[in-house]
């Protein structure tokens, strides 16, 4: 039993890190997308628009198999690991852009005004002023959002990444026991996501005080 | 600095207690603004949403010193007037003029004279807009810093006189969500004033808070009325129309009905549209 939970567990931190790396992906990218959505240029707004549509409307497994398959046999040859990072990376960014987008428009409008009457300017409008509300706005959403990629990144096994679920599905296939390997795999799943959700709601408690809606 | 506004000429701000009461009506002891050079110019002012149009054909002077303050009903474009002239909202037609800027609708302002009037007008909202993440201090500090490039000593030490002018110190470093709404709007009024402006525009500032925390917010005003400052109240307030501005506009449907001397307008109004709008304020039962 140890020595199971054992081979299954060193898959988590193939998990943590594809989760980890694809979020901070998101977290980045997301940014420059979210303010390309609300761009008053038709041309950027645009192009931002139809990149999230695309990118959210693709089920991950598909992006998986499009980049690994797609691209990584054709043209570049890639690892398994940079592929998912790629494809869950881009999922990510798409997602990140549409909750940045949702903490933006939960800022009350008076806040715009109030900075745009003492002559902030928008660089300092963004940064002192909107971007910390937002941030604390869009903090439980992309806590749930990172919980959600990291059950998705299970996808990832099916191009040969060796996390938990690649490791449980090893070990099912030597043993013949599904609901054991995959038992474990879950448990290992809960345990991690629990904390993340804790902490996620903890932090939205303390913020929530300091936003104006 | 012409000393508009320097702290402590006027310790007569009660800390955070509301005035002695209703009857504090008196008028301010000040220099009658006189017929001189106005400091504010407002010629043929328009705004029209699409086909809406919400403002036509303003004209207004108002003296340095003097305090305008503006009443009517709902939705007779007071609120949009007064973001006019600071330009949050951009007139459709006419021009209007502030200390020597001027600005000419349907063209877009020259960055250089936009950042100058956002310099010289102050505004205070009736939903305060303080900054939620910021503490009392942060609050009155940031755009000192950022726009006047003080230092952040500079800033602190300037905000904390404001602050104790609105009898306010001693909340510097709490949050607003932690302060009544009287108190955020004394705070408000503190950061506005940061930024040493020339006019000061007040939207309805007690329109949200309950009739005693308004006195307070009132207090503040009347101090600032006094210590020379130019202000514009957009308000409910009839009592603070008479007895602490020195001339009326009321507005209705866009247009001004009926301007002069407050005790005038206020007592005896000229127009039918003024008289029927002071029954509805004054005679409710």
């Amino acid at each position: 039993m140890t020595g199971d939970v054992l081979t299954i567990l060193a898959g988590l931190p193939w998990t943590l890190a594809l989760t980890a790396a694809a979020l901070a992906l998101g977290v980045v990218l997301g940014v420059p997308v979210a303010l390309a959505r609300r761009s008053r240029l038709l041309p950027v707004w645009l192009a931002a628009a139809v990149f999230i549509a695309v990118t959210r409307s693709i089920p991950p497994l598909v992006w998986l198999f499009i980049i690994f398959f797609g691209l990584g046999t054709g043209y570049i040859q890639i690892s398994p690991f940079v592929a998912a990072t790629a494809a869950f990376g881009l999922i990510a960014t798409a997602n990140m852009a549409e909750i940045y987008r949702g903490g933006l428009m939960a800022i009350q409008h008076g806040q715009w005004d109030a900075a745009e009457v003492l002559g902030l300017g928008r660089i300092h409008t963004f940064a002192d002023v909107i971007a910390p509300q937002a941030v604390r706005v869009s903090l439980p959403s992309a806590a749930s959002y990172a919980i959600g990629l990291l059950k998705d990144t299970a996808t990832a096994s099916t191009i040969g990444v060796i996390e938990l679920t690649f490791q449980a599905n090893q070990l099912a296939q030597r043993n013949f026991s599904g609901l054991y390997a995959f038992g474990i795999a879950a448990a290992i799943y809960i345990l991690v996501s629990l904390p993340v959700a804790w902490l996620a709601r903890s932090a939205d408690f303390y913020l929530r005080a300091k936003v104006a809606r | 600095m012409e000393g508009r506004c320097e702290v402590n000429e006027e310790p007569n701000v009660p800390a955070d207690a509301a005035p002695t009461g209703p009857g504090t009506g008196a008028p301010p002891m000040k220099a009658e603004a006189g017929p001189g050079r106005p400091l504010i110019v407002l010629d043929k002012v328009g705004k029209q949403y699409g086909a809406h149009t919400v403002l036509s054909g303003i004209d207004l002077a108002v003296q340095p010193g003097a305090v305008t303050a503006i009443i009517g009903p709902s939705g007779s474009g007071k609120s949009t007037l007064l973001r006019c002239i600071n330009y949050l909202e951009p007139p459709s037609s006419g021009t209007i003029t502030l200390d020597g800027i001027r600005l000419e609708a349907g063209k877009p302002p020259a960055r250089r004279d936009l950042v100058a009037l956002r310099r010289s007008v102050g505004m205070v909202f009736q939903s305060f807009n303080l900054f939620p993440h910021m503490s009392v201090l942060r609050n009155v500090s940031l755009a000192q810093e950022r726009v006047a490039g003080r230092s952040r000593r500079e800033a602190d030490e300037r905000s904390m006189q404001l602050l104790a002018r609105v009898g306010l110190a001693d909340k510097a470093h709490q949050y607003p969500q932690r302060c009544s709404g009287g108190q955020q709007q004394r705070v408000a009024i503190a950061r506005a004033l940061a930024l040493d402006p020339k006019v000061m525009l007040f939207d309805e500032p007690t329109s949200a808070l309950d009739p005693e925390l308004g006195l307070e917010v009132l207090a503040v005003m009347r101090e600032l009325a006094g210590s020379g400052m130019t202000m514009i109240v957009v308000t409910h307030e009839m009592r603070f129309a008479e007895n602490v501005s020195d001339t009326v506009l009321v507005m209705a449907d866009g247009v001004i009905v009926e301007q002069g001397p407050s005790a005038e307008v206020m007592r005896n109004p000229r127009q039918e549209r003024t008289r029927r709008f002071l029954r509805a304020v004054n005679d409710r039962t």
